[in-house]
């Protein structure tokens, strides 16, 4: 795409400011602080042997169970149904069951019995609900769990949780586990120091450029394209979504949210390709800023989902330009329509 | 078989270990002793439940559930009538 066809195309008076805080998706301080632990945890792995609780119970009443996932939240949205609370060394456990549950464990088990009974049934599934999970959770280290019997409220409320998929002959239920902070923390730092296990040198750091995306020019014509006032397409990226490059080589691929003025970078999986550089062509990339990461920090980005609040404002940041990694000149993004563009505004 | 300790424990105590042994026979203890206000209570009494033959341990905890129902529901009912009243 030359120089030319691109002023033809487009007037200047048509390209807006792009504003990153209303163009992007804003994530919350929480989102930020579990993103590369408990929010990325496996949480099933932690309780090996809890289905085996209720593998008799199953074949009693002839019931067939599917596991469909575990979901950690932080955002509990236990919807209608009923409540029960326990306590594991002083932080609240909390068991949310939804009325289609509560109705399947009373149709297999108490099909024909009064409201009183039924919702004894349903007391009874959480206890044992709740005692099979303390009593097989691997970490738990002699800690005692109490159901709390009493209908009060807990001391104190949950402020995530995990949220259970599951088919019982075939019909599609689930039930949210919600946890108190203390206890989230301590999955947070358990699943982390899972990740950094066996990582060597975990403080060894490495440099880490955060790039926006990449258009390429005739040698001949890169002199006149990087000229403050002028607009210059983005070939390669220019959405939301950024490339991380380790050491020069593409290493994540990912997307850009805000959190209050800065943006944040959320990985979604290892980056397939680097930076398009055509035959003959010289490459010019927009970046966003380089980071510094050790390789513990490296391990618990690389997890698809994990978060890392940049430095970069999102109040119109500034783009970096770079030719051959070397920065030449700086922009600001500008749109057209869906089209990201950056405008050159100085020299570096 | 001794069952002064099971009767000793409220209606609904009496349920909750009712529905423990019914389910959970010999592990009705496991699911009950970690109440918070009564569980070395409550896992006795299943305790004494599941000393006895599961045949006769069933019927004796179908029964003991049942009694304990309707002293919950007549509870139920009792309230209700009071609020009409009021």
């Amino acid at each position: 795409m030359s120089i030319a066809s691109d002023e033809q195309q487009y007037g200047e008076s048509d390209f807006r400011a792009w504003d990153p805080l209303t163009e992007l998706s804003a994530v919350s301080a929480e989102d930020i602080r579990f993103s590369r632990g408990f929010l990325r945890s496996q949480p099933e792995v932690w309780f090996p042997g809890f289905t085996a609780h209720w593998l008799p119970l199953f074949h009693t009443f002839d019931i067939h169970h599917e596991k469909c996932g575990t979901t950690p939240l932080i955002d509990l949205d236990a919807g209608e149904g009923a409540a029960f609370h326990g306590s594991l060394d002083g932080e609240t456990v909390s068991l949310f069951i939804p009325r289609s549950l509560s109705e399947c464990i009373t149709r297999t088990q108490a099909p024909a019995a009064s409201l009183t009974a039924k919702h004894l049934m349903i007391e009874y599934f959480a206890r044992r609900f709740m005692t099979s999970l303390a009593s097989s959770w691997s970490a738990n280290e002699g800690g005692v769990f109490r159901f709390q019997s009493d209908v009060s409220a807990p001391s104190e409320a949950c402020v995530g949780g995990v949220r259970l998929d599951f088919r019982l002959n075939g019909e599609e239920l689930s039930l949210v586990i919600g946890i108190s902070q203390g206890l989230m923390d301590r999955l947070d730092r358990l699943w982390i120091t899972q990740i950094l296990k066996g990582i060597p040198s975990a403080e060894e750091r490495s440099r880490v450029r955060v790039v926006f995306g990449s258009t390429a020019f005739l040698p001949s014509e890169v002199g006149d394209s990087l000229v403050p006032g002028k607009t210059l397409p983005i070939n390669f990226g220019g959405s939301d979504s950024v490339v991380l490059l380790m050491d020069e080589q593409p290493w994540l691929e990912g997307s850009l949210f805000t959190h209050d003025d800065q943006l944040v970078f959320q990985a979604r999986g290892e980056a397939n390709e680097g930076i398009a550089n055509a035959d003959g062509m010289t490459s010019v990339t927009f970046e966003l800023e380089e980071i510094e990461l050790s390789k513990a920090e490296s391990a618990l980005l690389s997890q698809p989902g994990a978060l890392h609040k940049l430095a970069s404002s999102a109040k119109q940041p500034k783009i970096h330009i770079s030719v051959a990694h070397k920065k030449v000149g700086h922009g600001i993004l500008v749109a057209y329509e869906s089209q990201l563009f950056v405008k050159v505004i100085g020299e570096q | 078989m001794k069952l002064e300790k099971f009767r000793s424990l409220s209606a609904h105590q009496r349920a909750m270990v009712a529905i423990a042994v019914l389910l959970d026979g010999h592990e009705a203890e496991l699911y009950l002793d970690n109440d918070a206000l009564a569980g070395e209570e409550l896992a006795k009494a299943a305790k004494d439940f599941v000393a006895a033959s599961p045949e006769f341990r069933n019927i004796l905890a179908g029964d003991a559930l049942r009694r304990a129902l309707e002293e919950l529901q007549s509870r139920t009912a009792d309230v209700k009538d009071e609020r009409l009243q009021e």
